[in-house]
């Protein structure tokens, strides 16, 4: 599953790799892209689609409800997850058609039932593909083999 | 409770929070310092309706503030600090400084790729004055920038009658809050019963 995170804090940005390099080997997950804003998020969308999108909402440029109308539109969409301090935003991020809202600072365990979500919306034959491009796309440090 | 959401926003706590969380395991001293400055700015806003405290005491509390905000927002927020020491003993109503700053890291820099913030204390003569300036106006504020400071020129008319103003200037490169109040190195007992007055 190719997963974009978008955050403009990098210790944010940080906090996310590390619960998805946790959870990599169960969910075969693999960050692709990490940018700060929307604006960068929906382009590195275009350039390299992704499954999933983890944003934030409040980032300078595009804010992360913006990104996902315009990611939503993408011929291949995400799905979309926002991971965000504020709850003020729950109802507009579902009626934009997110996956899921979770808020910071998030549990693993959380984070992890927000990705089985996502993983069981990717057809069949997308994840097996996804499975065989694993190695090329995995571009943090996991163990020497590879772990997953 | 409604106190601490009118001081401190939500937002900003639970940003701090998961700023400590993301450093816990690779920097446990950096998360410690999170958590601390975190802990001695709440007990502030807790504490708020004891008044006035020195001038130096604030600054402490507006730089436990400010380096989480850096911790945050890294190399984006370029803080300058202009400190004229001998203001350090004049009394102000707490939590009069790092509101303003709040203000200027959350319409200036959080928005921006990156931003200024520059802090001014100077003494002169009988006054002292605190000037925060961010290097972009808040053109797109929302109401909480205008009820910030509404709250501080109440906590200055309560302490200081006329003699304390609060001035906003924004035209030119910036949007610039000044504060001017009297130097006074005594707490001053009537403004104490007016904030517990306020609070009630």
């Amino acid at each position: 599953m190719k997963i974009l995170v978008a955050d403009d804090e990098q210790l944010a940005r940080s906090r996310i790799k590390d619960l998805l390099r946790e959870l990599g080997p169960d969910l075969s997950t693999h960050l692709v892209a990490e940018v700060a804003n929307g604006e960068e998020a929906v382009r590195a969308a275009m350039a390299e689609p992704v499954d999933l999108a983890l944003l934030d909402i409040h980032m300078p440029k595009m804010d992360g409800l913006t990104a996902a109308r315009h990611l939503l539109r993408l011929p291949r969409a995400p799905a979309v997850i926002f991971l965000t301090a504020h709850d003020a935003h729950a109802v507009a991020a579902f009626e934009l058609g997110a996956l899921d809202y979770l808020l910071k600072p998030v549990r693993l365990e959380r984070l992890q039932v927000a990705l089985q979500r996502a993983r069981r919306l990717l057809p069949e034959d997308d994840t097996g593909l996804l499975e065989q491009g694993r190695g090329a796309a995995m571009w943090w440090s996991t163990t020497a083999d590879g772990c997953c | 409770m409604t106190a601490l959401q009118a001081r401190i926003r939500p937002h900003f706590l639970f940003n701090s929070l998961n700023a400590a969380v993301s450093v816990v395991r690779r920097d446990p001293v950096l998360a410690e310092r999170i958590l601390l400055d975190l802990s001695d700015l709440f007990r502030a806003v807790l504490a708020e309706r004891r008044g006035m405290v020195p001038l130096g005491q604030e600054l402490e509390l507006a730089k436990a503030y400010a380096q989480i905000e850096s911790l945050r927002l890294g190399e984006r927020l370029r803080l300058h600090w202009h400190v004229d020491e001998a203001t350090l003993a004049a009394y102000v109503p707490v939590l009069l400084l790092q509101p303003l700053l709040e203000n200027a890291v959350r319409y200036g820099v959080e928005p921006m790729a990156e931003g200024d913030v520059e802090i001014t204390v100077a003494r002169a003569g009988r006054m002292v004055e605190l000037a925060v300036r961010n290097s972009v106006g808040p053109a797109a504020a929302p109401a909480g920038n205008g009820l910030a400071l509404a709250n501080i020129r109440e906590r200055l008319a309560l302490h200081f009658d006329a003699e304390a103003r609060l001035q906003v200037d924004e035209g030119g490169d910036g949007f610039l809050v000044r504060v001017e109040l009297p130097f006074t190195t005594v707490r001053r007992p009537g403004g104490a019963r007016a904030t517990d007055r306020a609070q009630a």
